[in-house]
């Protein structure tokens, strides 16, 4: 390899419209064609979404990454993408994951992410630590 | 800019458009700018929107294969350098689909440094002609149109409109915000990038219908000839600026701009072709004037304010030469004794036509056209010959724009003022704004201590009202704090603004600095003003602004206007 991983955090408003199915059958279909593209190109990360919000974590070559936010960029599906962070070098927070969903295993996990985003939208910078943090402890507890 | 000279084109390529022949633009990374909407069908792949951005070996591995995709010779083919002395490079290549295993003829060329072309051809002869009509409508830079192909296309659509063939036609002008910071501090390599990225993410919003051109520098124009209303167009316009504004990613760098965009519909607003586009383009004037980042139709009234603002333009251009502009002093005075200080100067136009005109009606236009600093030398040195006139004890206050402090020249050209009238400096004081303290500039501070060597007094104005905190009350040494009339009128009914108004007169005393209170108009003022130990006034109640000619009874000393009144 001997590139340096670069680690993209955003967080970004849910814009699909209808019932709970609708917007699952749009996420796994986002999940799939993430999954196939980022294994192709070394890129690992997770995707935390629920009726609200959508946060992920990309990391991988910049090249890679970079066209790959340029893709979600132009997605309607979302909007307010605000990056929390951005940085190279380091090691993969999700080496095991071409792309992970990170789905909060109860209602207070959901209830804790959702004021984290808040947080993190309201002021980006401050809680891209918390958003990040959280999104790794809920991938290990999926397991 | 990178602007990328054009090489001479290859006489014999495949022109796009016909069934059985596609193009291929991409730039140097090898990244696609521009697929003809034929290449899908031609190689089996998905549609063309879908291929931008797309690295060409990525496409060439779908549509033949990654068995001739990965061979030496495809990426000798693609690598080849662009530039050799002896004309122009045509390469030909066979190739084969994947999908149906049909016989592809491929033709690479360099059209400019930046950009080579490649050509698919599935075998008929018919179609051999020159590509150049179609290269000369394309933006070298970014791959996408150019103003010759928005010009060519809008002709057309008018025409189409003239028969009827069309309902209206659409034109939307956008600029960018903030670009020229990104370009210049991040180089124009990564301004390059972001043009590019605005161009995909803009072509991510269009139908096949519409023509997206860059006209040059930041500014955009997207052409509408689908049937369309105008909730289309400023939908459109929303998700446009709503797609622009999201933070791009380039070279391990985050960044972000915005969008202006300004809509002009025909045949509503204009029938020909500059019509249309003068339309759009004052639309999109109109749209940076209120804020950016918004979208706005022409009106008809734009025009007219247009034409207004160029007229004061025409006649503020000359009013300098044509000794239009007057100095208007108005008294500063002693809150206990009732004597005259010193004489603030404002600066009126005597408009031939609109009377006395204010600075507020014509400051932001001055500043705009690069007139502020002229008009605020000549304030300098009239106010400075002016005050030459009154008593010595009389000082004369002048306000400089941040547009003055920032020329770095300003300390020097108010010592050269002072020589030539013969005023000694300590009869200047400076007014500042405190918005000028905020910015992260050195200068500033150098050139408040020079002028402070000059013996000049510093004041700091419109105090308590904007951005400035306390701590920059210490970190210069101010010779005065003029309170914002805005606080004296806030004072009448607002225990808290008073309470703000003595906090002030408290920290001026403690730090030894004086403080004017401005917006004086009643008595009532005056005695609180007086309690809360301001040391000077300001305002209607003692003095109205008058002109310099008529100054001289207010230097009777035996009538100061307070004690009259008192």
């Amino acid at each position: 390899m001997g590139e340096d991983i670069y680690k993209i955090l955003y967080c970004s408003k849910n814009l699909i419209e209808g019932e709970h199915a609708k917007q699952d059958a749009e996420i796994s279909q986002i999940l799939q064609s993430a999954r196939r593209n980022n294994r192709e190109q070394n890129v690992t990360g997770a995707l935390f979404f629920n009726s609200a919000y959508f946060a992920q974590a990309l990391e991988g070559p910049k090249g890679a990454i970079e066209k790959i936010f340029e893709r979600i960029q132009r997605d309607p599906r979302h909007g307010e993408v605000t990056v929390l962070s951005s940085e190279t070098g380091g090691e993969r927070d999700f080496p095991e994951w071409s792309m992970a969903h990170v789905a909060p295993p109860n209602e207070t996990a959901s209830a804790t992410m959702a004021v984290a985003l808040n947080g993190a939208l309201s002021h980006p910078g401050a809680s891209s630590a918390g958003v990040l943090g959280l999104l790794r402890s809920l991938v290990i507890q999926e397991d | 800019m990178a602007t990328a000279q054009p090489l001479p084109l290859p006489s014999t390529v495949i022109a796009p458009g016909r069934r059985n022949q596609g193009v291929l633009v991409f730039d140097r990374s090898h990244r696609v700018v521009h697929a003809s909407n034929t290449l899908p069908e031609l190689l089996q792949l998905p549609s063309e929107a879908s291929l931008l951005g797309e690295a060409v070996e990525e496409i060439f591995c779908l549509a033949f294969g990654e068995k001739q995709a990965t061979a030496s010779s495809i990426s000798q083919w693609l690598d080849r350098p662009v530039t050799q002395s002896g004309g122009p490079i045509e390469i030909p290549l066979v190739l084969q689909t994947a999908a149906d295993a049909r016989i592809i003829h491929a033709t690479l060329c360099s059209i400019s440094e930046q950009f080579r072309v490649a050509t698919f051809d599935d075998g008929s002869p018919a179609g051999v002609q020159s590509i150049a009509p179609t290269l000369a409508y394309r933006d070298p830079l970014t791959g996408v149109g150019n103003r010759s192909l928005l010009e060519r296309k809008l002709d057309e659509s008018l025409v189409r409109l003239g028969s009827g063939e069309l309902e209206s036609v659409t034109v939307l002008f956008l600029d960018l915000d903030r670009f020229k910071v990104i370009n210049d501090t991040l180089g124009h390599g990564t301004g390059d990038e972001l043009l590019r990225l605005v161009c995909g993410r803009l072509q991510s919003t269009l139908r096949d219908s519409d023509t997206l051109a860059r006209m040059g520098g930041d500014e955009f124009a997207i052409l509408l000839t689908a049937p369309s209303g105008r909730e289309v167009a400023s939908a459109l316009a929303a998700r446009i600026i709503d797609l622009i504004e999201r933070t791009y990613l380039i070279d391990g760098q985050v960044m972000n701009v915005g969008a202006s965009i300004g809509i002009a519909v025909a045949p509503r607003d204009g029938l020909t072709r500059d019509d249309l586009l003068k339309s759009a383009d004052l639309a999109l004037y109109f749209s940076k004037g209120a804020g950016r980042g918004v979208s706005h139709f022409f009106e008809p009234a734009m025009a007219e304010k247009a034409r207004l603002r160029r007229t004061l333009e025409f006649d503020l251009r000359k009013a300098l030469v044509l000794r239009q502009f007057e100095l208007h002093y108005q008294a500063q005075v002693e809150a206990e004794g009732g004597s005259i200080l010193g004489l603030i100067a404002s600066l009126r136009w005597r408009h031939p036509q609109r009377g006395l005109l204010l600075p507020v009606e014509f400051i932001e236009l001055a500043q705009e056209i690069g007139l502020a600093i002229p008009i605020g030398e000549w304030v300098l040195k009239r106010a400075c010959r002016d005050a030459t006139n009154w008593p010595d004890s009389i000082t004369v206050a002048v306000s400089v724009s941040s547009l003055q402090f920032e020329s770095e020249k300003l300390a020097s050209f108010v010592d050269h003022v002072l020589q030539a009238v013969e005023l000694p400096g300590n009869r200047l004081e400076i007014g500042v704004t405190e918005e000028i303290l905020l910015r992260k500039n050195s200068n500033v501070l150098k050139t408040l201590t020079a002028l402070k060597a000059l013996g000049v007094k510093v004041v700091m104005n419109s105090f308590g009202t904007g951005v400035a905190s306390l701590s920059q009350l210490v970190n210069f040494p101010f010779d005065k704090i003029n309170i914002d009339p805005s606080l004296m009128a806030a004072c009448q009914n607002d225990a808290k603004s008073r309470a703000v108004l003595r906090a002030i007169a408290v920290l001026g005393d403690t730090l030894g600095i004086a403080t004017l209170a401005g917006g004086v108009e009643t008595s009532e003022q005056l005695m609180r003003v007086r309690s809360e130990g301001c040391s000077t006034v300001q305002g209607f109640y003692c003095t109205k602004a008058v002109p310099a000619g008529e100054l001289a009874s207010l230097f009777v000393p035996s009538t100061p206007p307070l004690t009259a009144n008192d």
